[in-house]
């Protein structure tokens, strides 16, 4: 099945785009949102957010990690426009970066926004790819595309979102939402 | 299980009209999922624009990014009347075009809207957009339209889905 970022099951046909589990913040300051425990009966994941931080800064980055690798094991390329020019480049690192996130002192009410795809993370035969657009209109503005790719080929049983730059919290309103695709 | 994706709306126009309007969208799913493929039927100089819940406000702001085969662009668009849907890369020489767009958490009432689209055409190059609407109340219309005023052609469609979470 074709998966363009975001719309995938167009026919509306049942089960083959289904909800696993959406976390949303409350109440609280969760430094992370972890989904555990994600069955392996689907073909791709699709996770949908809108996050914000709770650190005192305008804006922290948003990143991810699989079952619990904290290893460098991550690599990630983008492509971004800021409004003014069109920019891109790479990271080899231990988590892939989404991008920021407005915090505590940015915009009120304003929070970056992203689909990501994860493909093919049940397969134990390759590394686990995934990609993302994602953007944010508060504290520098920017729409970015990401491809991820994590060097294990373990089936991925768990995600874990966390603020990057600071290890700080998620703000109240913040969410994210896992869902499964039917290969 | 259940799908979690349902069509709320398909609207294929039968005869020209200078805009499209969703309304009356329920809150009952988390986002929306605007796709459109439609046609000017005239050239490639359109912009398609949202207006939210008909605010006319300076309430929109929009964040683009242009590659054309040959260089890549961004621009930004702030406190504007309306959003941005398509930009440089909606409408192809023939004024034929389509378009994806994400309303996120479009029913929550403590945050501003925020919005992510692709677009593309093989005469104008691929174009990702992000928008903000800067207000906390939920969407219940939407209404699509030509920032220069030309009209979508007979067969345009706009068809919109639930996303529940």
């Amino acid at each position: 099945m074709l998966i363009p970022l975001g719309i995938l099951d167009s026919a509306g046909a049942p089960g083959t785009f289904e909800l696993i589990q959406t976390q949303l913040v409350s109440s609280g300051s969760p430094t992370s949102i972890t989904f555990n425990s994600i069955p392996a009966t689907y073909k791709h994941l699709q996770v949908r957010l809108t996050v914000r931080g709770a650190v005192a800064s305008t804006a922290t980055a948003f990143s991810y990690q699989f079952n619990g690798d904290t290893a460098s094991n991550y690599s990630s390329h983008f492509l971004q426009g800021d409004g003014s020019s069109v920019g891109s480049g790479s990271y080899l690192s231990s988590t892939i970066l989404v991008q920021d996130m407005p915090a505590a002192t940015g915009t009120a009410g304003s929070f970056m926004t992203a689909i990501i795809d994860i493909l093919d993370y049940a397969n134990t035969s390759k590394y686990k790819t995934s990609r993302s657009l994602s953007g944010r209109l508060a504290n520098q503005t920017m729409v970015r595309m990401n491809s991820g790719n994590w060097r294990n080929t373990a089936a991925i049983t768990s995600i874990n979102f966390y603020d990057f730059s600071a290890s700080s919290a998620f703000a109240v309103g913040t969410r994210i939402s896992l869902y499964g695709i039917k290969g | 299980m259940a799908t979690a994706i349902k069509p709320l709306a398909n609207i294929t126009l039968g005869s020209a009209a200078s805009s499209v309007t969703f309304s009356s969208i329920v809150g009952t799913y988390r986002d929306l999922v605007l796709v459109a493929t439609y046609t000017n039927g005239v050239a490639d100089n359109d912009y398609i624009a949202v207006k939210i819940n008909s605010d006319t406000g300076s309430n929109y702001n929009s964040v683009t990014m242009l590659g054309n085969g040959s260089s890549a662009s961004s621009a930004n668009y702030s406190s504007s009347n309306y959003g941005w849907l398509t930009v440089s890369g909606g409408f192809d020489s023939s004024g034929r075009g389509q378009l994806q767009t994400q309303f996120m958490d479009y029913a929550a009432t403590d945050k501003h809207k925020t919005y992510i689209t692709r677009n593309g055409t093989s005469s104008k190059g691929v174009e990702a957009i992000a928008g903000r609407w800067a207000s906390t109340s939920a969407i219940t219309s939407l209404n699509i339209y030509s920032v220069n005023g030309w009209t979508f052609a007979s067969g345009s469609t706009f068809a919109l889905y639930g996303v529940s979470a």
